[in-house]
Formats: structure tokens, C-alpha cells, sequence
């Protein structure tokens, strides 16, 4: 599967869409809580410096590590058994995070669509479509955020644009009431959000041009800070920050209360077609990620016996561990940062300061 | 992977029944002729016992010393005027003219005949007797002489042949009108009348062990990547079958997939559709007695194209193609989407057209789902049926489906309008699609869609659409990816996908990994108004 290769720019649709397929629904109704009117100053803050950080980490760590995941060079640079270690974490991390993309999924098109239908039904139906896709490979999964970013972009932007017309600026008023603490708390699960971009650590060694991935990357990151960023800042201003917070999904809710001409009204059901796609996509991305961890991690299974029980192992997690949407908001909002960060960019940045101590890994001359 | 397992199960279905050496005892490769004379014809006749079609034709050769001659030959795939006429002919009436040194023997006979006699037919000669009897399968008459052990052998092809005209399956308004045809021969002729160059390369090979399939590879020398020939030939040479009736046969040997609901070749009747092919570096694949020929690499878009369109003007080909698209779509989908809608999201519906779908199904027994399940399995019935019945009983079949099926099954009120509104227009849009394998592909995964949509709603069809995207993007065709041009998207060649740029702005060639001669054409060619001093100058030159 190594040989398997995707172009910079398609690394940077996945990473928009990873982020972006959730985020654009979890995130605002999360920061409007705890910063009130000054949510959308949130991702451009702490985040977007996370994600950055992130970025660099991967990158340096990439370039010590050619061609090498997380996996193959952690025990080269922390030792065998501690490295082994942090390699399994990963693969939890990947399999733990994605039982609760997988619960996103489920919960809000079962909150928004499908009220009769059991969670269980779309959690099954959403890893076997996941294990079909991860089992093409990488470069299947970046060709399809080819095809599903014009889509969800174009969703995205007709509904901010549709927005236009119901928004009153006084609701952002007054200015960062409170400083800037409230922002800065708020932080916190953005961050995370940010943060998912980690998986580059296993995808990295299928660029084509890994020298690209600085550019690419931080490319990637402004636009997922735009869109997050007006998403925000549309639910603030037609909502107002007490309604938004209160909202479970409140850029959907803004689906649905938009229209235009009348004749052009109840949007929801088709955006959330298209999102639903996106979530997809994350939902397989991450599935890849955990089992190209364990196949290195393991050596000597096959790809369909890894495939096979970390689809079981998610679909019993998404079913059985994790409640519903009340529980699920109270993981996302109180848990979620705290466990996802130190994975994001506390351990990226261990494993890089050790390498830099020790000297593991390739030293560029300059 | 699943790949595998499938591939493991189909495996499981028939086991390996052992190499072809164990399935068919395979004559041992040389058997000289002798020189004696009887003992030749015996062999030769024990060769062709029981061939009731094949004919031992005794006369003799009219020299100094007259040689015993036998012919052997096909009545039914040799010119019967040819051999009388020429060959029979002229072997009576021996040498005119022979060169003083030359004498008449059997060990001279063959050069003889080769060179003096026969030699307006381009004889060859044949020391084996296996050998013999392949050429005479093929058509060529075995000439045997008394006491030689070389034979001469003339071709003399002939038997009946369908004359070439329209393919019925890719009909055109504007453009050629004449398609491919049976024979190997002419087939190739219609593409060498079309590319007049000795960069047209046509290999040839066989296969099957027991019809001799003749296939031909043609590609142009520069444009096609030699790898991709080279794999072409590579699949070509590794089919060991018994038969190959039909290009269907070599198509599913040599697809990159073991199974793939899309064709991952595209096949046409239409010389004009390969030579444009191969201009563009494709490379086609003829199958002797097959009138479909195989095009590859093949990509999605290609089967949404049809050779008409680059004979309109490019806007109207354009339209055309969006048309032609969107009809795609529909096919695809809008059973599913009816399910979904009057199912799932009523809200999405305008209240008075759902009064009105709501008056209409008010008597109705049945859920949507399974009327318009029951309308599309009528339908393929239907469409079925007209397929495979003479022309005559077939409108009798549109008939009893429009008519009887239709309107007595709406007026009787066990079916409501919708689904039969719904499932006409599907088939309308079905039959847009130029290729008619991708419109079968497109039948399967409408009901596929149509059973997601009844248990999911709108969330079905988007995780259908997603698996199929994940397909159609897994896929690929002698090493192209399926999707391209758009994923992995390359610009350049967006130029003749949905749109068809005009002819003058077709300045590169498709990417198709690299070609080697990128540029058609010089890029200033566009049309230009005249302009107006310039005219009057031109004028006043002349």
C-alpha cells in the first residue's frame, strides 16, 4: 500500500473536510456557550495556533522520518517498549476518536432525519461503508474528497449567503464582554478539532511531494478557520449567542430557517445529504488511520482481519459506549479536548523535542 | 480484503481443473511431410476425416513429366471461382515460360510452382503436416505434389461475409455512417482508410485453442505509450481458453478488476470512434468475428461520449452532453429520490403537489416503495422482452406494457400515477446514455439505490452514492484511473468532458499518463473575423 500516492492539494481537501464535516456542526453551538458573542473570534486564536503547531511537528517529524509513520519511528526515537507504547495509544486514539465521529454521525442524522430509525442501524451502516472505502486504499479516500469538497463548499457558502438577509450585527454586541478568558476557554474543543489533523501522521509517507506539505497544510488550515470562522459568526448573528448555545445543531437550525423567494425553503434535509457525505469521508480517514497503525504495529496480519475487528471493535464502541446526544455533547464538550489534545500536539511535540535531544532519525545538512 | 475473498470464492466455485496440457491432449508441435506420396494423403485425409466441408481435389501438373497433385481445401471458407478458375487452371496448363536451366522434378515442383505458376496468388510452402492443416483451416488451399516433401499453399479466403453499414447500436445524423463488420480484415481496412500512416500498427495473435481467434492490437507508434501496448499484449498472450466467440470473451480476461459493475473497456462498432481513440493514445483490440471492438484504457466519461458529438458544433455538443449527463442522473436516481422524498421528507415537497400525490394514492394499497419497485421490475420486464422477440411481436409487447399495464393498472387504482410517471421518465433517461453496457450498469444500481432509499431515506442514497463513488474511484483501466480527468483532476484535458471545446481549441492530447506527443495541433488556429483594412488590402492585392 506504500506506493499508494496523493498530490499536496489533495491532502489539503482532506484535511478541510476532516475537520470541517463535524466542526461545522458541533463547533458553534459548543463556542457560543462558553463565549457568548465572542465565539467567532475563537478559531482564530488557539486553534488555528494548534493546528499550526500541529502542522509543524508532523512535518519536522516527517522530514527526520521519511517515508516512516508514527508507528515504525516512535520506538526509534523513544525506544522499543516506550515507543511501542505511544504507538498503540495512537491507534486507541484514531479507533476512540472515530467511535465518536461515528456517534456524531449517527446522532445527528437520527436527531435531523431519521427520528424512528435506531442509532445502531446508521452506526452499521456507516463502518461497512467505511471499511469498503478504507479497504481501497488512500488514494481512493483523497479522490473522493475531490469530488465531495465543490459539494460541500457550495453547500456551506449558499447557506451563509442565504443567511445574509436575517443577520443583525447588534447581536454581536457588546465586544468581547468579559476579556479575553471567555475566548480562551472556549478554545479548548476547537482545538481539538483542529488537532484531528494528527492523522497526518500516518498518511504523510503517501505525499508525492512531501516538501509540499508546510504550504498545503497551512493552506488547509486558513480555509478550515474561514468557513469555521463565518459558520460561527452566521449562527451568532441570526441566533443571537444565548439561542445559539442552546442549540444542539445550530448551523443546521440556520438550514432550516433560511429561504429564499419562500419557494426556496426547508434546506436542511439537502445539506444534510451533503454533509453527510463528509462525515463519510472522516469517518473513513480515521478508520485508515487506525488500521494502518495496527497493521504496522502488528506486522504480519492481513489487511482484512485488521479491517475486520477494528470495524467490530467501533461499531460495538459506537453502539454500546457512548449514550446519546446529550451524553455524546457532554464527551465532546468536557472530555473530548482533554483526552485529544495530548495526542494532537503534546505527543507530536515529545516525540520531535527527543528526536532533536538524541539525534534520531535523518539530520538534513543544510 | 474483499477483493480477494470474492476472488477466493469464485475460485471455490470451480476449482482449478489443472493446466491445459492435462484439459486438452495437445498434438505433439512437428510432423514433417514425407516424401511419399501415399503416405502424405493418407495422413492428410485421416486429418480431415469426417469434415464433410473439406475437399481432396486430385489433378495433375501439366509439365514435361506431369505431376500427380492433390488440392486440399475448405469449400466453405475458400473463393470456389478462385480456385477454379485460377488455380485449378493454371496448373493444367503448366509453366509458359521456363527458364532454360529449370527442370520439372518433384523435388523442384514446389519452387516451380511457386515462383512460375501460382505466383500472382503469393504462394508459400509448407514442410509440416500440422502446419498444413492450420493454413488450410484458415482458409488457404494445401497444394500437395507427388513425391515432395513440401507443400505449396494458396490463399484463397472467400465464403459469405455481412456487407458493412450502419451500426444499428451507435447510430449517427452527421459523420460516417459505415461500422464494423465481421471480418477481421475489413475491419482493419475501415481504420487504415482513416489513418493513412505507417505509424498505425496492427499486431495480430491468436487465441483460443480450438477457434483460432485471430485478434488484432492497433495503436499508433508514438502516440500510445509502448508500456500500455506492451500490457495490452502481456493480458492478451496470458488468455488460455478453449473458445473466444466475441470480444465479450477477451474483455472480462483482461479487465484490471475481477469484478467491476462498470465496463473497463469501452467497445464500439464505429472505425471512426477507434481511430479517434487511438489518435489519442488508446489502443484497440479487434476480435476476428466480432463486429464490437475493444478500446483501452477506457475511463468513465468516455462512455457518456458518443462520436456524433465531435461532428455538431461544439456548442450544441456541449448541450448535448450536459443533457445527456443530467439524464444520467436521472436514471440513476430518481426512482430513489421519489421513494425518499414521499417517504422520508414530505417537507421537501411543495404542499400542493403533495395534495396531489396524497389524492392520488388515497385508494392505493401499497407503500411507494414497493409500487415503484413493482413498476421498474415490470418495466425491465418489458424492455426485456421487446429485446429478445422478433420486431414484429415487439410492438405487439409495447402494446400489452403501455397500454394494458399502464393505464389498466392506474385506472383500476392498484397503482397510483407517480411511480408510473416516475418510472417512464427513468427510461427515457436511460436510453440517452450513448454506451449501452454503461446503461446496464446504471439499471443494477438504480434498484440498488431505489432498496437503500426505502430504508434510509435521502441517508441511504448519499451512503449509496458514496459506495459507488468509492468504486468508480478504485477503479482502473489498463492502469488509468477511472475518474480521470477529474480525480486525479487534470485541467487540461476538462476540455472534452461535459463540454467539447471546438476543434481548433483541442490543441493537447488527453494526459493519459504522460502521452508522448502532447500537442495536436498548432494552438493559433481559431477563427479570426477578417479584419477590415486588412480585407481591403487583400482586396486590392488581388
Amino acid at each position: 500500500m506504500t506506493q499508494e500516492k496523493i498530490s499536496g492539494s489533495q491532502l489539503s481537501t482532506v484535511l478541510f473536510i476532516l475537520v470541517m464535516a463535524t466542526g461545522v456542526l458541533f463547533v458553534p453551538g459548543i463556542t457560543a456557550r462558553m463565549a457568548l458573542q465572542s465565539a467567532w473570534l475563537v478559531p482564530l486564536g488557539l486553534p488555528l495556533l494548534t493546528g499550526l503547531l500541529s502542522l509543524w511537528a508532523i512535518y519536522k517529524l516527517g522530514r527526520r522520518f521519511p517515508a516512516q509513520t508514527v508507528i515504525e519511528y516512535s520506538p526509534l526515537i523513544l525506544g522499543k517498549i516506550v515507543g511501542k507504547g505511544v504507538g498503540l495509544l495512537y491507534i486507541l486514539f484514531f479507533l476512540i476518536t472515530n467511535i465518536l465521529v461515528i456517534r456524531e454521525f449517527s446522532v445527528f442524522l437520527t436527531f435531523t432525519l431519521l427520528p424512528e430509525t435506531p442509532g445502531f442501524v446508521l452506526n452499521i451502516a456507516v463502518v461497512l461503508l467505511a471499511a469498503y472505502i478504507v479497504s481501497q486504499g488512500v488514494e481512493v479516500i483523497a479522490r473522493m474528497a475531490q469530488f465531495i469538497l465543490p459539494l460541500f463548499v457550495a453547500s456551506l457558502s449558499l447557506l451563509l449567503l442565504l443567511s445574509i438577509p436575517e443577520m443583525a450585527p447588534r447581536r454581536l454586541l457588546p465586544f468581547l464582554e468579559g476579556g479575553f478568558q471567555p475566548v480562551v476557554k472556549a478554545s479548548l474543543v476547537p482545538s481539538a478539532w483542529y488537532g484531528e489533523i494528527v492523522v497526518l501522521l500516518l498518511i504523510l509517507p503517501h505525499l508525492n511531494k512531501p516538501r509540499e506539505l508546510p504550504r498545503k497544510g497551512v493552506l488547509a488550515l486558513v480555509w478550515i478557520t474561514v468557513f469555521l470562522t463565518l459558520d460561527i459568526l452566521a449562527t451568532l448573528l441570526v441566533f443571537g449567542p444565548y439561542l445559539s448555545g442552546q442549540l444542539t445543531f445550530p448551523f443546521w437550525t440556520l438550514a432550516r430557517f433560511v429561504q429564499f423567494h419562500k419557494s426556496f425553503s426547508r434546506l436542511e434535509t439537502l445539506v444534510v445529504i451533503l454533509w453527510e457525505a463528509g462525515m463519510i469521508l472522516k469517518v473513513a480517514l480515521l478508520y485508515y488511520a487506525a488500521c494502518v497503525g495496527s497493521l504496522q504495529w502488528l506486522r504480519k496480519v492481513s489487511f482484512g482481519w485488521v479491517l475486520g475487528i477494528l470495524g467490530g471493535v467501533q461499531i460495538l464502541g459506537a453502539c454500546k459506549f457512548v449514550g446519546g446526544q446529550i451524553q455524546l455533547a457532554a464527551i465532546l464538550e468536557h472530555v473530548f479536548p482533554f483526552f485529544a489534545l495530548p495526542f494532537e500536539i503534546g505527543l507530536p511535540l515529545l516525540l520531535l523535542g527527543v528526536a532533536r535531544l538524541s539525534k534520531a532519525g535523518r539530520v538534513r545538512d543544510k | 480484503m474483499g477483493k480477494e475473498l470474492l476472488k477466493k470464492a469464485l475460485g471455490w466455485a470451480n476449482e482449478k481443473k489443472g493446466s491445459p496440457q492435462e484439459r486438452m491432449p495437445q498434438p505433439e508441435e512437428k510432423r514433417p511431410l514425407s516424401t511419399n506420396w501415399d503416405e502424405n494423403q493418407k495422413n492428410l485425409r485421416e486429418v480431415f476425416s469426417q469434415c464433410a466441408d473439406a475437399v481432396f481435389q486430385e489433378t495433375s501438373f501439366n509439365a514435361d513429366q506431369p505431376l500427380r497433385i492433390l488440392l486440399v481445401y475448405l469449400e466453405t471458407l475458400t473463393d470456389q471461382a478462385q480456385i477454379s478458375q485460377t488455380i485449378i487452371k493454371s496448373l493444367q496448363q503448366g509453366p509458359l515460360e521456363l527458364p532454360d536451366e529449370v527442370s520439372v522434378s518433384p523435388a523442384t515442383a514446389p519452387e516451380v510452382l511457386q515462383k512460375h505458376v501460382l505466383s500472382a496468388c503469393h504462394p508459400q510452402t509448407s514442410a509440416d503436416l500440422l502446419e498444413l492443416t492450420k493454413l488450410v483451416l484458415g482458409g488457404n488451399i494445401g497444394i500437395l505434389i507427388e513425391e515432395s516433401p513440401l507443400a505449396v499453399v494458396v490463399p484463397a479466403q472467400g465464403g459469405q461475409a455481412r456487407a458493412i453499414n450502419e451500426p444499428e447500436n451507435e447510430p449517427n445524423i452527421r459523420g460516417p455512417r459505415d461500422g464494423f463488420v465481421e471480418s477481421l480484415k475489413t475491419n482493419i481496412s475501415l481504420i487504415r482508410r482513416r489513418l493513412r500512416t505507417s505509424r498505425l500498427k496492427v499486431e495480430t495473435l491468436e487465441v483460443g485453442l480450438l477457434t483460432k481467434t485471430a485478434v488484432a492490437v492497433c495503436y499508433v507508434e508514438g502516440l500510445a505509450q509502448p508500456e500500455m501496448v506492451e500490457e495490452v499484449r502481456r493480458r492478451l498472450r496470458r488468455i488460455d481458453v478453449d473458445a473466444v466467440l466475441g470480444s465479450g470473451y477477451i474483455e472480462e480476461f483482461i479487465a484490471d478488476e475481477a469484478i467491476s459493475l462498470f465496463p473497463l473497456v469501452l467497445t464500439t462498432e464505429r472505425p471512426d470512434r477507434v481511430t479517434a481513440a487511438l489518435l489519442e493514445g488508446r489502443v484497440a483490440i479487434l476480435v476476428e468475428n466480432s463486429p464490437s471492438t475493444m478500446v483501452v484504457p477506457c475511463t468513465f466519461i468516455s462512455l457518456l461520449q458518443a462520436s456524433e458529438d465531435y461532428y455538431v458544433t461544439a456548442p450544441f455538443s456541449t448541450f448535448i452532453r450536459l443533457l445527456r449527463f443530467v439524464a444520467l442522473n436521472i436514471a440513476l436516481l430518481l426512482p430513489a429520490v421519489t421513494v425518499a422524498v414521499f417517504s422520508f421528507h414530505q417537507e421537501l415537497v411543495p404542499i400542493t403537489l403533495l395534495s396531489t400525490v396524497a389524492n392520488t394514492r388515497q385508494d392505493v394499497p401499497l407503500p411507494i416503495f414497493i409500487e415503484v419497485l413493482l413498476m421498474e421490475i415490470t418495466f425491465e420486464l418489458l424492455r426485456e422482452a421487446g429485446l429478445r422477440l422478433p420486431k414484429t411481436i415487439g410492438q405487439a409487447v409495447s402494446t400489452v406494457g403501455g397500454l394494458v399495464i399502464g393505464q389498466a393498472a392506474v385506472e383500476a387504482g392498484y397503482v397510483s400515477p407517480l411511480p408510473v410517471i416516475v418510472v417512464a421518465l427513468t427510461a427515457i433517461a436511460s436510453f440517452t446514455a450513448p454506451n449501452y453496457i454503461v446503461g446496464t450498469s446504471i439499471r443494477i444500481l438504480r434498484f440498488f439505490l431505489l432498496i437503500l432509499a426505502a430504508m434510509l431515506g435521502g441517508v441511504g442514497i448519499m451512503l449509496g452514492l458514496m459506495a459507488i463513488l468509492a468504486h468508480l474511484t478504485a477503479l482502473r483501466s489498463f492502469g488509468i484511473p477511472y475518474l480521470s480527468p477529474f480525480a486525479p483532476l487534470s485541467p487540461a484535458d476538462l476540455k472534452d468532458t461535459f463540454v467539447r471545446a471546438p476543434w481548433w481549441a483541442m490543441i493537447t492530447r488527453p494526459r493519459l499518463d504522460g502521452v508522448r506527443e502532447p500537442q495536436r495541433q498548432d494552438p493559433d488556429q481559431g477563427p479570426q473575423k477578417p479584419e477590415d483594412s486588412g480585407t481591403r488590402k487583400g482586396r486590392q492585392r488581388s
